[in-house]
């Protein structure tokens, strides 16, 4: 039957007619516990979103999980019954970048906020974040997250001092709104499976190398959830015998453009840029 | 270096994509008819949990599909079918009326009419034909058929239409899906399960609108139907989709199919695991209560524990003290024993304890 699967309507949408308005693209790897909270949180986002004016809509990808997920997305999707909530259901792992790319792909919006399924967003934070993205041009648009052990906030991680050093380290969550035009001309998400660990720095660091703009907008976009055996807690070695690879590709001289230096810009829609162009 | 596979097209039987193949339909529909309003064909087309239900319920019957769609109006329903990978041939019939006799006919319920005298006022299945021939992959396994299966309509524009028979069993080992979405009053349903039924006993009828406005005049052909059969033996069995999956909570659908047709039991069954028992309010409340009866067990056997390990320890107290005493006072005896052993009287009488053995 996989045959004739391929000659049906596909899903995807073309950058082209990808409309404005915001997908938020939920992947799922076994996160079953996580996933009621996080598209409660993106129901929400869609909600807000609509009250400021904006269309928008969930799309939960799940990555061939073991745990569960598939059964407890297909019932969600029958209870929610929106068009603004859809679920895909995949038969085979495609990992982390793979699914995100997918992503972009299947947003019927051009602005796709990634949203772990572990986090949850803060849905006031997403029409902000959606305004700072269309008025400045900008590729990516990031805020501030709450971090959060179990149901208790354990702090805030402002994503402010990113400005001066995301070169010299990976200080951005995926949980931003990516223009998914931008990010398909530029190939989406790096097809390196084994670099799934380093996949939101690379691709942030893609992006600077393409020249292209980056927002902060100082904003709560999210609660960050520290979870014990969360894939980063769970690689930290790992992490490290990859960075070499990544500095290989964005810093092969080690010395100039490895450098900190400031990229981005500070941007809140009611305000403007806050801070000096350079 | 390893690279992601390509996902060009999804499977047409995720919900997803099923979702989005219906809007475009629904939305080149519109363009070809606009006489017709958007929310009366999103309202007569699937809705996203119905196309989902219908979606997970091809899957589950683990074979190859061959559809009957008893009313076509623009197509929606036999598009929906004919994007499923398993499914290989849909007919699709419908006496075929101007499409201002059909919205007209139900103005009230709609609160909407069409005007007889605008150009895109089609037959409903040349609406169909136009817009399927967007989608050539699906188009090539749908037939459009002029009639009807068991009640004839009477709108003005359907004269003289014939009962469309259903496709004989090809000994292919396909299951026949009937998908009854025509007259909605109880006497077409009735008609329509009988007239299925009498050619295709092997037959799986699934039918629209069971449940909110038009489920008591659904569900009341139905009734009539299985009472009819009721003294035969076996009969046939009618579920509410909701029914057999409490996650499917506003599906509009249903089934009826013939008692002791193992194989439609055991799809109707993968269907139900499909879905999560998680979401069942009832099964929610139980686990609950069952978590709370555990939790009280388990506080309870805490709470003896405890107290037991209290009374052990006040034993172990007690014991030590005891032993301490013994202890003490063996420590005395010993010293005693010491100091007679050091005497002078013990030493002086040791020859004599020596004498005697």
């Amino acid at each position: 039957m996989s045959d004739l699967a391929c000659s049906r309507p596909s899903a995807e949408i073309p950058a082209q007619d990808k409309q404005d308005g915001v997908t938020i693209f939920i992947p799922n790897w076994n996160h079953h516990s996580f996933l009621a909270g996080s598209i409660a949180s993106a129901r929400e986002a869609i909600w807000a979103m609509a009250s400021a004016g904006y269309p928008a809509e969930v799309i939960v990808a799940d990555d061939a999980s073991r745990d569960g997920s598939q059964r407890l997305l297909r019932s969600i999707a029958a209870h929610v019954g929106e068009n603004s909530f859809g679920v895909v259901l995949l038969p085979a792992n495609l990992g982390l970048t793979g699914v995100r790319n997918l992503g972009l792909r299947l947003a019927r919006y051009r602005a796709v906020l990634f949203l772990d399924a572990d986090n949850q967003l803060v849905p006031a934070g997403l029409p902000v974040l959606y305004r700072a993205l269309t008025a400045t041009g900008a590729a990516l648009a990031y805020g501030n997250l709450i971090d959060m052990e179990g149901n208790t906030v354990v702090g805030l991680r402002s994503n402010e001092m990113a400005m001066l050093s995301l070169t010299v380290d990976n200080y951005i969550d995926a949980l931003a709104l990516v223009d998914a035009v931008q990010a398909l001309e530029i190939g989406g998400y790096v097809s390196d499976r084994s670099l799934d660990y380093w996949a939101d720095w690379e691709f942030v660091l893609h992006l600077i190398a393409e020249e292209r703009d980056l927002v902060f907008v100082p904003v709560v976009a999210g609660r960050y959830r520290r979870v014990p055996l969360s894939m980063i807690s769970d690689s930290a070695p790992r992490q490290r015998s990859d960075l070499n690879r990544i500095r290989r590709i964005f810093s092969q001289t080690g010395t100039l453009e490895w450098d900190a230096r400031r990229v981005g810009r500070i941007y809140h829609p009611t305000v403007g840029y806050l801070d000096e162009e350079w | 270096m390893t690279t992601v596979p390509p996902v060009s097209g999804l499977d047409a039987s995720q919900p997803l994509a099923l979702r989005r193949a219906l809007s475009a339909y629904v939305s080149a529909v519109a363009e070809i008819c606009p006489a017709v309003p958007r929310g009366v064909l999103d309202i007569w087309t699937l809705g996203p949990v119905d196309s989902l239900a219908i979606s997970e319920l091809l899957t589950s019957l683990q074979r190859p599909v061959a559809v009957f769609d008893v009313g076509t109006f623009v197509g929606g329903s036999a598009f929906a079918f004919a994007c499923h990978p398993a499914v290989t041939h849909v007919i699709s019939i419908d006496p075929n009326p101007l499409i201002a006799d059909e919205i007209n006919d139900k103005r009230e319920m709609l609160q909407t009419s069409v005007d007889p005298d605008d150009d895109s006022n089609l037959r409903v299945q040349d609406v169909a034909a136009r817009a399927l021939s967007r989608f050539p992959d699906v188009a090539a396994r749908i037939e459009l058929r002029r009639g009807h299966l068991g009640a004839p309509s009477d709108l003005p524009s359907t004269e003289d239409t014939e009962a469309v028979p259903l496709p004989p069993a090809e000994g292919d080992g396909a299951q026949l899906v009937v998908f009854v979405d025509g007259g909605h009053s109880a006497d077409a349903v009735h008609a329509d399960l009988r007239a299925a039924f009498s050619q295709r006993p092997d037959a799986l009828a699934v039918l629209d609108d069971c449940r909110y406005a038009w489920g008591p005049f659904v569900q009341a052909g139905v009734a009539r139907f299985l009472d009819e059969h009721s003294g035969e033996e076996g009969g046939y069995r009618f579920h509410l989709l909701t029914d057999l999956v409490p996650a499917l909570g506003r599906a509009n659908l249903g089934v009826v199919y013939p008692a002791g047709d193992d194989r439609v039991e055991e799809s109707l069954q993968v269907f139900a695991r499909r879905f999560s028992g998680r979401m069942d309010l009832l099964r929610l409340l139980e686990r609950e209560d069952e978590l709370v009866h555990l939790q009280s067990d388990t506080f309870g056997r805490l709470q003896a524990a405890l107290e037991r390990a209290q009374r052990l320890s006040e034993e172990r107290d007690e014991l030590a003290g005891q032993l301490e005493q013994m202890a003490e006072a063996a420590g005395l005896a010993h010293e005693r024993v010491l100091d007679l052993e050091q005497s002078t009287s013990w030493r002086l009488t040791a020859p004599l304890r020596r004498l005697h053995g």
